[in-house]
Formats: structure tokens, C-alpha cells, sequence
């Protein structure tokens, strides 16, 4: 036996956070589990204990490449960390130079402890033109509990931890269950069932907990401010709601009151496909069985209307006065070494970077820090954005945004780009120079939760393969070399840099792991004492939580929920509805998979080889299709091929399919299979939401057709020009497997 | 004493964490997998019903592999758990045929391509060949964890109650589905979940009386919503030492009255 | 970034009936051959003993010590220790087939030599015939037990079976004692024609009645059947158990029993497609052995 050593470390793997233990045997991993000295108990989902696969890969970039050939054509030269830094920091001097800082973008993937690097590096030169998919994904939330309460982040208090529990919780368009997503981890929530009365789930597809929830509404994809509407109205006209709290501590009841009446239950019940009686149990049970919370999914914003829609189920929790009551929606008090986004709030944002935030005069909310990324794209095909550099991390942003083709023309518009990521994929396709990542076993790095009470450390368990470097030096050196001003001699300065607030320095905290503020420490109640405001209330313009918001009004924006339908749906575009005739939603995710990762690593690959599309039996038998067949799905931007699966918990008319998918295995020449499967070909970035500039990504009409065998075979797809996805043996294999 | 295993089915919510931990443990050869999960989802006349059954070898009472293993390379253990020695196997294949809940695999040569086919083994396989040795031709399957129940109870722990001593799956589940213990001993956590929330086997016309059994006992409708005094979440945490400053830094905490 | 694809799909696994594999595909084709190599060896032997037929009954020892053994030697996984098979007669049918194949196999061998060079030593040699028929009748049996115990599998979980195999081998038996008449007049070619044909009626009756049966036994039986005549297999199924496995062989008999003497090329014919019907009986059988669902439907 070699010599062993146990590592704790915080898993990544999703947005999770996790505790994590690996016990590593002469540099190599042997075994990984759950460290059960931590917040999750020593429970760890399939994709944290696969992340073996991660640092086994073969397919893993070792090496700083260069582009060697045509965009997308996957030939690459190997050159040196000196070469691709040099060039990546005289590229980006250059453009500085010549059309100013405006004209480096820099993107990442989903959030997940590089936000702070990248929106540093953005305004350490001097740009605000960030790309981050936030205003899919969560930012709206923040940005609009912000709005309302003062204080941008609300989570539900899964804890107990101000001895009680939520009595009735909501699950809407969200399954948290596996998805850990906000780092609001799904041990926490699946923990606190257990002390649950009511569990009310708001999904077009049924799950586990949905088929045995005291209550699942089923909407149509794209109503749900109709639905909160509709629930606000009840709770106000049977007289159910927190009279104390909203007496004393909210602004605006009655605007509130008088713009919901018109969402009577039969209207809603119209609108968004659920019986009406549901809808009034729904309101009833929140309003009456308190305390409770809301969990909002982020397919609600992946919806053109998703401001009002969150303002509107944000009025739910303000009307049943869930907030900041033990077992409601709570703002977590920050732990001793404070937010871990200082790092990046200590520059501050100038007016002259705000001015040119492309999408910054219309999403006056979403793209306030960061730019529009649809906005961005349309731009750069036209010609009006200057993006010379664009320096993207981790995520694929032409598998994740609206109109796959349009992203595409964009991206291969762009004059020079870096892509730093663990594996080739579409985005590092269509770059100049891809630099390795270290995966998150491999790497010293502080990750921060969304909810914020806590910060983790991720410690360094086994060395990176060949020369792939962590985020935060890969930042640090660009950093160093383009405004040395703002970086550091060494990753630990600069680690030591984000703890100072904690007086800790990287090495005490690397072996603490977790900085947090749990239990008794946590506070209640914040608004009645002066945590915010002296004497008491919201940090707000009325110093109140508001249903009618002064703040979004004096934006612009309508200071009320508001009802709007999806840009294309059965009620806004009749006409459409008529050729593309079922509703589509790209809401469907497998918990093994993370977005568009991990499709390459084979014990996850194993669990579902394609991605799936649902759809009720009725509906398939209307169009001749089987379980297990390839369809098309079609919208007026492309079609796409998804295997389906008659599936009897989605209502008819309503097709459910897979997002964010591609296939690593698939050739470089097509993005690696991006047009395959993809849902976003389908999409389109035409409509916005006006807040946050957030396109439908889950509402959207569609038709379906089946595959002619002819679809599937290698020749018709090798003609085409984006690749081919299963080869005359696989059909055979799948033929025999059946 | 015997073994045994409670499926909370409400619980499941098919993350698989419990196949890939298998995996982990027992550095299991790329295309075998002891346990598994089968997807479960029909349309009844009460609504319709969406469930997870992880499935994986029954350590049957009345074991049908053990009656038909022509070389005694599968036995029962006094402790209820059927196993396989590799060293006996002579790879016939009978039991996996006889097996009516399809719970083990063969490993045959194709079965064992490497996770990586058309590279070389990882460090991890390699490692495995050591640790956890697999023989090619022979048959496999879900053993309880022996080597960790034996190891911890050797140790003085208790199988389903110490970590160190229980399934690797019970310990990585998120949900909490699984529950392991003693079946014998009727104070069990086990015992009592089958009692009081009416477990079932799967197939008991087969005469096979699994370990395993399955509840589907629903979601919700918890009676009281108060966390109890003992509910540890959290509290196993190491704390900053600064962290009391901080907290009487930014109000002063004796003030606040929690909750109402 | 070629990658395998071919991987399990387990949300679709077990919810409906699926395929046994191990026992038929792949290398499962020895399996199956070994299987059918013993019905057929047990049968000739018992119908040579019947017939006296010496040259019959080595060819039933070849193709059962040799044959059969050979080919479930060949499909072990760990062929080194094949011995390890014996370990278990008390429970397991498969180690007491290898009991049988030896039993057989030993004593079959002493009443060849022992006929061949002692002959005079008639009661010897009668003990070592009912002996060693004995043991190839359970050799040609025990391969229906063994199906039997599989209790997942509705298809072979009938009492039938072995007699079904059994009167299977003893068809193949009676059918290549024709063949050897051809060649040698030492056996009554009249009785052995006579026998094959009775064995034909008695065969076409037993698969008949298996079928129906099964059809009967769980829906997954009735699957298995429907598989069997309707689904993937059932070309094969049509063309050789049912044509080439009865048809052809009823047309010659029928015709050599009114015309009295049928050529040899003909009835060699006849022969080979009994075997060829017998031998994809045995296929079919395995090939269609479905498992019951894990989870049924509810209500």
C-alpha cells in the first residue's frame, strides 16, 4: 500500500458546495464520499462522486492551444503558458488602445466562484461589458427581491435554525431536489420536508414529489404571473392575508389589491390550463399554513416576462408576511470574512462603464453590471458592437443562449477569443486560444454560496493534468499583466486578499474549510429591529416591503405585477399557434447532468445517453409517435432531434425537451453535434423581458414530427453541415438493447 | 442477525447518487453496475404516478442464486448476506439467469473495456485492480458493503448507524431514502420502518423472502413544523474564531427576540 | 473525441419483460449447442440401445462426452475450473448434469469397449446398458430442469419442458438411427422409420401444447410465445422448427410409408432438417425466455 492521505475539500460540480472528502493514494484519487462533518452530512450526489472521471479523462485540454485552421475546425497547436498569455494581453492592449476597453467582453458559465474573478478583470481595464448568464438564471430574482425588500438575496430557510420549519412550501418550476441549485443544497431541502405540512409543486411535469405533493398545479408554460396573480387575488379577496405584517410593514396593499381583481380564479384557471379549485387550495394553504416559502426555479426566468412574474409571486411572500420569520424567506446574515464579492465591489463601477454596457439604457435591471447577451449578439451581427476580445470561462454561451444559429454567426464575427474550460466543447470550438482549467479536486479556491451565510474553501487534492492552471491564476496572471494595479503576486496573495474582511489568512482557512454564520448565530426578524434601518423596516425608498414599488417606477417600469403573455404562446400569436400547434418548454433536466456538462464522462453518460424529450401519450399517438422514437421538433428558427418518451405526467399539447445539450463525442466541425439536439436552435431572442432583457427560453410554440429512418443514418447527416448524431451500428445496438 | 435494507420510494428522486457511489467503492469495471434505478411512471386512476425504484441484489432469505450455483462460489453468510467469491466462480452464468430480479451481472471481456475506450486504463482503474480486484469471467453483484460492515463491526460500530460501517449508497443519499439495520433485531430502524410504514418485498410469489423492502409512505404532512431540540443540521460546523465578533459588530444579538 | 456509446439505458430497464441474454447471445451460442449436443447424444444412445446399435450408441457417447462437454467447457468464464462444477449436485441441476454428462460419459465408454471386446460377458454388458441409460436419459432430461428453476422466467417455468427436450433428443436419435440404417443393414430400418415417425407425432403434440401452455402461464409467457411465432425470432422459428423441423420430415414420412421405400438422399434429407428443427427449437426457447417485470402495473 502506497501513502495515503484524506483531503476535505467543496464539491463544484454543480452549484452545490457540498462537503466532500477524497482519500488520495500516492497522487492518485481511490476514493471520494461525502464529508459528514459538514452542512450536507456526508451525502454527495452521482455528478460530485464522478468528478473521478473528471481527473482520469483522457479528454482533458493539458496545454495552452492555438488555433490552426478555420473557426470550428478543431486543429490546434500546443504553445507555451508565455506564449498564450503574451499574446492574449497584447491582443487585449491592442484593442484598449484602439477602440478603448469597451471592446474586451468578458464571459463566464454559471456562477460558480469565478464571478469575482472575471467581473475583476473587467473593471480592473476598465470595461463593464461582462456576459454572464445570470439574467437567465437567477440575477432576476436578486435583482427584483431588491427592489422590493431592499436586500437582494432571499432564500428559504430550510434550516430550522430559528426553530421551525416551513410548514408549507412551494416548489415553483423548480426541482430542487436535484438540482442544488443556488447552492440552496437539496439535502437541505429534502431535510426539511420531513417537518413539512403542506408541499405545493408548480411544474408542467410531474416528478416523485409532484405525484405525491399536497398539491401540484400543472400551468401552461409561460402563465405563471397569471397563476401568482390569481393566488394574490384569492389570499386578498377571502381575507387570508398577514394583517399585521402587512399593515405595519408593506407599502401599497391596495394598488396591489385593485390590480389583481381582475384575476378572478375561473380567468386565471383560463389562462393558465389549471383547474380553479387548485388554484384556490393553492392560495389557501400558503396563506393560512404559514410559516412558509417559495422556491423559485430559474425556467421562470427563461420567460420574456419574468420580471413581473417574480414581482408577482414576491407579493405571495409579502402578502402571507413570509418573510424573515423562522421557516420562511429569510436574508442570511454573512459570515465573519463578509461577501467574498467585495473583490470585485472594491472597484467600483464608473458611469463611463455603465454608459457602454451594451443593453444598459434598455434592461435598466439586468444589465446594470453585466451586458445583454442577446443584445450583445444582434449588435455584433449588425456591426454596432466593437467586440474585439472576448475572454470566456467555463461556460458555453452558444449552447445556452437564444437562436443557436444567430449566436453562432456572432461568435465567429468576433476578431480574436479565449475560452478557458477542462474540455474541448462548442465555445472552445470557435476560439483562438484555449487555455486548460484545473478541475475543482485540483485546484486552491474559495467558493462562495449564493445564499451567503457561508464561504467553503476547495483544497487542492491531486495535481492538474499536464500544465492546466486554476481560475483564479489564470485571472490573476492576465490580470497581472493588463492592470497590474489590481492583482497580485500570487494566487495565495490574492486569496489571502478575498479573506482580509475575515482577518484569516488562505492557509487557516483552507484547513477550517468553512467560514459561515449557522444556527443560533442567525437572525430573525431584521426589520424589526435596526439591521437595516434605524427603528426599524425594509432598506427600501418607503422603508417598507413594496407591493408598489417607487424604485421600478421611477425606472420606468410598472411599479405593480403585470400579466403578459410569452412572445409566441396559443394566446399571443394565434396565428403561429396554428402551424406550430404544441407549446414547448426546454425546461427538462436530468440530475446527472449540469447544464451542458458532463456529457463526456462515461458513469453519468451511462444514466441517459440522449437527451429526452416528453410528451403526453395522447399527443404522441395524434402524431404516429412511439416511447423511443427520434422526432423532430420545429420552430420557426430550426428543428432540432430529441428520442421521446411518452411520458403521462405533462399535459397534452405541451412537448417537454431536454436543454442545453450538445455531444462531446460528435466532430469539432459542428460544434460538436450543437445543432442536434439542442432546444435553443429553436428559441428566439426577439422578445426580451424588459427588466432584465431575459428571452423565452422555456415558452415557446412548436411542432413535432417523427424521424424517417433516413434522418438517422450517418450519410444524410454527414451532408449536412452540422454533423451527424448516431451511426448505422449505434441503431442497430439501440434496436437490440430495446 | 440479518442485514437488511428500507427503500423509502417517496424519497427517491433518481440522482443516481447511489449507483455512482457503488462505483467509487468498489472501483466496479466500466460497464457494470450493481445498483440501479428503474424509472417507474404510468398513468392511473387516481392521477398519475411518477416513481424511482433502486433496485439491487435482494440478499434473498430463500436465495435462488445460492440453490443454483453449481460451484459454491455463492453463498449465505450467517449475517443474511449472499456473496460471491471471485476465486471460486467458475463463470456458468446459471445464477444470473436464475436470478429473478436480474440483480447480477457476468463480467465478461466486453464488459470490461476500460472507462475510457481506446485508452489506457485510468490511474483509478489501476488502482482498483489492487484494491478491489474484479476477474474477468466471473459473475458479480451488490454484496451489502460486507467489507465495510465487517471492517466496522470489528471495530466495534454499528452497521446502518456508523458511517464507517454502513453501505456506501445509505451514506451517499441525498434524500435519505435508504435505511439499513438489523431486520432481526424488531428495535431496528429497519424493523420499524417495515412495521409501521408498510414495507414490501418485490415478487414475494417467488418464495425468495428479500432483504430488501420498500415503502412508499408520501411527502409532506409532517404533523408538527417545530425543529426538534436534537436536529444536529449545521451545528457539527467548525466556526471562524472571529465569528462572535462579527455577529456583536453588526447588532447587538441579546436584543433580538427569535421568534415570534 | 470518439466515444462508446454502447451504454445500458436503465430508466427503460425492466419495466416491461425483458430478453434473457447470457444464456443465448454472444458466446451464450455454445450455451445453447451444448444444451441441445446432450438431448440429441442421450436420445441416440437410448435408441440405439434399443436397437442394438452399437455404431449409434458411440456416436451418442461422441456427442455427448465430446460435443456436449466440449462446448460447455468452452462457455465457462473460467474454463480452469470447470471442476468446480460438481461442487453443488445437492441443489443446483447444473451440477448434477455434469454428475450425468460424466456418469455417462464413464460408464457409457466401459459398455462400448466392454461390447466391442467382451461380448460374451452378456449380463455385464446389460447392467452397463440399463446403467448408462439411465444416465443419458437424465442427461438429455436435466437440461428442461435447469430451465425450470429459473423462476423469474415464465416461458421455462413449466413441467413440460423436460419431457418436451427429451422427447426432443429421442426424435434426434430415432432420426439419425435412419441415417445409420442407410449405411448398415444390422438395424431395422422399417422401426427406425417407424419410431421417427411416431416421435414426430409426439413431438409436434408436446411443442403444441408447450406453447399453449406458456401462451396461458403470465402475460409475460404469452409474450415470450408471441415472440417466439410473431416477434423477432419468428422467422426462424417458421422456417425451422415448423418447416424444415416437421413439415418436410411429415411429407417423407407420409410418403415413404405409402410408397414403402424412400432413397437415402432422401431420407438423410429428412434427417438433417429434423436436426436442424430440433436444434432451433432449442434456440427459440432460450431466445424467447423473457423476465417477468420488476414493478407491475398497478390497478
Amino acid at each position: 500500500m502506497g501513502e495515503r492521505k484524506v483531503v476535505l475539500t467543496t464539491c463544484k460540480s454543480c452549484h452545490g458546495g457540498c462537503g466532500v472528502r477524497v482519500t488520495v493514494e500516492d497522487g492518485v484519487i481511490i476514493n471520494i464520499e461525502g464529508n459528514p462533518d459538514s452542512l450536507t452530512k456526508g451525502t454527495m450526489c452521482s455528478k460530485g462522486l464522478s468528478s473521478i472521471q473528471h481527473v482520469d479523462n483522457p479528454y482533458r485540454l493539458k496545454y495552452p492551444l492555438k488555433r490552426d485552421g478555420a473557426k470550428g475546425e478543431g486543429k490546434w497547436k500546443r504553445i507555451s503558458w508565455d506564449e498564450a498569455l503574451d499574446t492574449i494581453t497584447s491582443k487585449m492592449k491592442e484593442a484598449i488602445a484602439e477602440s478603448g476597453p469597451f471592446s474586451i467582453a468578458i464571459s463566464q458559465g454559471t456562477g460558480r466562484g469565478y464571478n469575482r474573478y472575471t467581473s475583476r478583470l473587467a473593471r480592473s481595464i476598465g470595461t463593464g461589458n461582462v456576459i454572464s448568464p445570470g439574467y437567465v438564471c437567477h440575477s432576476p430574482r436578486l435583482g427584483l427581491y431588491g427592489q422590493v425588500t431592499g436586500y437582494g438575496r432571499l432564500y428559504c430557510d430550510y434550516h430550522g435554525w430559528g426553530g421551525e420549519f416551513p410548514k408549507t412550501q412551494i416548489m415553483w418550476a423548480k426541482q430542487l431536489e436535484i438540482s442544488s441549485a443556488d447552492s440552496e443544497m437539496a439535502y437541505w431541502f429534502m431535510h426539511s420536508l420531513d417537518y413539512a405540512k403542506n408541499l405545493i409543486i408548480i411544474d408542467p411535469r410531474a416528478s416523485a414529489y409532484a405525484t405525491r405533493a399536497t398539491l401540484w398545479l400543472q400551468p401552461r408554460p409561460g402563465s405563471d404571473s397569471a397563476l401568482a396573480m390569481g393566488m394574490a387575488n384569492v389570499i386578498i379577496q377571502e381575507g387570508l392575508w398577514d394583517k399585521e405584517f402587512v399593515d405595519k410593514w408593506t407599502y401599497g396593499f391596495e394598488e396591489l389589491k385593485e390590480r389583481v381583481k381582475s384575476f378572478t380564479p375561473e380567468r386565471v384557471a383560463e389562462i393558465t390550463w389549471v383547474p380553479k379549485e387548485k388554484i384556490i387550495q393553492a392560495a389557501r394553504l400558503f396563506a393560512v399554513d404559514t410559516p412558509g416559502c417559495i422556491q423559485i426555479g430559474s425556467s421562470i426566468e427563461r420567460q420574456a416576462n419574468c420580471g413581473y412574474t417574480l414581482r408577482a409571486i414576491i407579493c405571495l411572500m409579502g402578502l402571507t408576511g413570509n418573510i424573515e420569520r423562522p421557516g420562511s424567506m429569510i436574508s442570511w446574515v454573512l459570515p465573519a470574512t463578509g461577501l467574498i464579492e467585495d473583490f470585485y465591489l472594491q472597484i467600483p463601477i464608473t458611469d463611463e462603464m455603465k454608459k457602454k454596457i451594451i443593453g444598459g439604457d434598455t434592461f435598466k435591471l439586468g444589465a446594470a453590471r453585466t451586458c445583454n447577451p442577446d443584445t450583445m449578439i444582434k449588435k455584433i451581427i449588425a456591426g454596432e458592437a466593437p467586440i474585439k476580445v472576448w475572454i470566456s470561462v467555463g461556460g458555453q454561451q452558444i449552447v445556452h443562449m437564444a437562436n443557436t444559429a444567430e449566436v453562432v454567426r456572432a461568435i465567429k464575427k468576433v476578431d480574436f477569443m479565449v475560452h478557458c474550460d477542462l474540455f474541448m466543447g462548442p465555445m472552445a470550438e470557435a476560439a483562438d486560444i484555449v487555455l486548460p482549467v484545473a478541475h475543482w479536486l485540483e485546484m486552491d479556491d474559495i467558493y462562495d454560496m449564493h445564499p451567503r451565510f457561508m464561504i467553503e474553501a476547495h483544497n487542492k487534492a491531486v495535481e492538474p493534468p499536464g500544465e492546466a492552471k486554476s481560475d483564479v491564476w489564470i485571472f490573476n496572471e492576465i490580470g497581472r499583466r493588463v492592470a497590474p494595479k489590481y492583482w497580485f503576486d500570487s494566487v495565495e496573495d490574492c486569496l489571502n486578499d478575498e479573506l482580509k474582511t475575515g482577518k484569516i489568512s488562505w492557509q487557516q482557512f483552507s484547513k477550517n474549510l468553512v467560514s459561515g454564520c449557522f444556527g443560533k448565530d442567525q437572525v430573525y426578524y431584521k426589520y424589526k429591529t435596526d439591521y437595516w434601518r434605524k427603528g426599524g423596516g425594509f432598506p427600501t425608498p418607503t422603508g417598507k416591503f413594496e407591493f408598489y414599488s417607487k424604485a421600478l417606477e421611477a425606472l420606468g417600469y410598472d411599479p405593480l405585477p403585470l400579466y403578459r403573455e410569452p412572445g409566441e404562446s396559443p394566446l399571443s400569436t394565434p396565428e403561429l399557434f396554428k402551424e406550430y400547434p404544441l407549446v414547448l418548454t426546454s425546461g427538462y433536466r436530468q440530475p446527472f447532468y449540469f447544464l451542458s456538462q458532463y456529457r463526456n464522462i462515461p458513469w453519468l453518460r451511462s444514466f441517459a445517453e440522449y437527451p429526452i424529450a416528453q410528451i403526453n401519450p395522447e399527443t404522441a399517438k395524434q402524431y404516429g409517435i412511439q416511447d423511443g422514437d427520434w422526432i423532430w421538433l420545429e420552430s420557426p428558427r430550426g428543428r432540432i432531434r430529441q428520442k421521446v418518451r411518452l411520458f403521462p405526467g405533462i399535459l397534452k399539447g405541451v412537448v417537454m425537451a431536454t436543454a442545453n445539450c450538445f455531444y462531446p463525442e460528435e466532430p469539432a466541425k459542428g460544434f460538436h453535434g450543437l445543432f442536434i439536439s439542442n432546444p435553443n436552435v429553436l428559441t428566439s431572442n426577439d422578445h426580451l423581458d424588459p427588466m432584465f432583457g431575459s428571452p423565452d427560453l422555456t415558452c415557446l410554440l412548436c411542432k413535432v414530427s417523427k424521424c424517417s429512418k433516413e434522418d438517422l443514418t450517418e450519410e444524410v447527416f454527414k451532408t449536412q453541415e452540422f454533423g451527424f448524431v448516431q451511426t448505422a451500428g449505434d441503431e442497430k445496438a439501440a434496436v437490440k438493447s430495446r | 442477525m440479518r442485514w437488511g435494507m428500507v427503500i423509502n420510494l417517496s424519497k427517491c428522486v433518481r440522482c443516481h447518487g447511489c449507483v455512482a457511489a457503488c462505483r467509487v467503492e468498489h472501483f466496479l469495471p466500466a460497464k457494470i453496475t450493481w445498483p440501479r434505478l428503474i424509472a417507474w411512471e404510468q398513468a392511473t386512476e387516481q392521477g398519475v404516478e411518477v416513481t424511482t425504484y433502486p433496485v439491487r441484489c435482494n440478499q434473498c432469505k430463500e436465495a435462488p442464486c445460492v440453490e443454483v450455483c453449481p460451484s459454491g462460489a455463492t453463498s449465505k453468510r450467517p449475517d443474511g448476506i449472499v456473496q460471491v467469491d471471485q476465486n471460486k466462480c467458475v463463470g456458468c452464468r446459471y445464477c444470473v439467469i436464475a436470478c429473478p430480479y436480474q440483480n447480477r451481472t457476468f463480467l465478461s471481456k466486453n464488459k470490461d473495456t476500460g472507462y475510457f475506450p481506446g485508452h489506457p486504463k485510468t490511474a483509478f482503474e489501476k488502482k482498483g485492480q489492487k484494491l478491489y480486484p474484479h476477474q474477468v469471467g466471473t459473475t458479480e453483484k451488490c454484496n451489502f458493503c460486507m467489507e465495510r460492515i465487517d471492517a466496522g463491526l470489528a471495530k466495534g460500530l454499528k452497521p446502518g448507524i456508523d458511517r464507517a460501517a454502513t453501505p456506501a449508497c445509505v451514506n451517499t443519499c441525498q434524500a435519505r431514502a435508504m435505511t439499513f439495520g438489523d431486520m432481526d433485531d424488531p428495535q431496528s430502524a429497519v424493523s420499524l420502518l417495515i412495521k409501521g410504514k408498510k414495507g414490501f418485498q418485490l415478487h414475494t410469489e417467488y418464495g425468495t423472502d428479500p432483504s430488501v423492502y420498500y415503502i412508499d409512505p408520501g411527502v409532506a404532512g409532517a404533523a408538527s413544523n417545530q425543529a426538534p431540540e436534537n436536529d444536529t443540521t449545521g451545528y457539527h460546523i467548525r466556526h471562524l474564531s472571529t465569528m462572535d465578533e462579527r455577529a456583536k459588530q453588526i447588532f447587538d444579538v441579546g436584543k433580538i427576540k427569535v421568534g415570534k | 473525441m470518439q466515444q462508446t456509446r454502447q451504454w445500458m439505458t436503465p430508466h427503460e430497464w425492466m419495466i416491461n419483460g425483458n430478453k434473457q441474454t447470457e444464456w443465448i447471445d454472444n458466446r451464450g451460442v455454445l450455451l445453447w449447442l451444448a444444451f441441445y449436443a446432450g438431448g440429441l447424444g442421450g436420445g441416440l444412445y437410448l435408441v440405439s440401445l434399443f436397437f442394438n446399435n452399437l455404431i449409434g450408441m458411440a456416436l451418442g457417447w461422441f456427442i455427448v462426452a465430446v460435443l456436449k462437454g466440449g462446448l460447455h467447457f468452452m462457455y465457462l468464464g473460467k474454463p480452469s475450473r470447470f471442476w468446480r462444477l460438481m461442487m453443488h449436485p445437492q441443489t443446483s441441476w447444473l451440477s448434477r448434469g455434469l454428475w450425468f454428462v460424466l456418469g455417462f460419459a464413464g460408464l457409457g465408454f466401459i459398455q462400448i469397449l466392454a461390447s466391442l471386446f467382451f461380448p460374451e460377458q452378456a449380463a455385464l454388458i446389460m447392467g452397463l446398458k440399463i446403467a448408462s441409460g439411465i444416465f443419458a436419459l437424465c442427461v438429455a432430461t436435466y437440461t428442461g430442469f435447469v430451465l425450470n428453476n429459473a423462476k423469474g422466467v415464465p416461458y421455462w417455468d413449466l413441467p413440460i419442458l423436460p419431457l418436451l427436450f427429451v422427447a426432443c433428443g429421442i426424435l434426434g436419435g430415432f432420426g439419425l438411427t435412419v441415417a445409420i440404417a442407410t449405411f448398415t443393414p444390422s438395424v431395422n430400418m422399417a422401426a427406425a422409420e417407424m419410431g421417427s415417425r411416431i416421435m414426430l407425432i409426439v413431438n409436434v403434440f408436446l411443442i403444441g401444447l408447450y406453447m399453449f401452455l406458456a401462451s396461458r402461464k403470465e402475460a409475460i409467457g404469452k409474450q415470450s410465445v408471441l415472440y417466439q411465432i410473431r416477434g423477432g425470432i419468428s422467422p426462424l422459428f417458421w422456417t425451422f422448427v415448423v418447416i424444415l423441423g416437421m413439415v418436410i420430415p411429415a411429407i417423407i414420412a407420409v410418403y415413404s410409408l405409402f410408397t414403402g421405400e424412400a432413397t437415402s438422399v432422401v431420407l438423410i434429407l429428412g434427417v438433417v432438417c429434423e436436426i436442424a428443427g430440433g436444434t432451433m427449437l432449442r434456440y427459440c426457447v432460450l431466445k424467447s425466455g423473457m423476465y417477468n417485470p420488476l414493478i407491475l402495473k398497478k390497478a
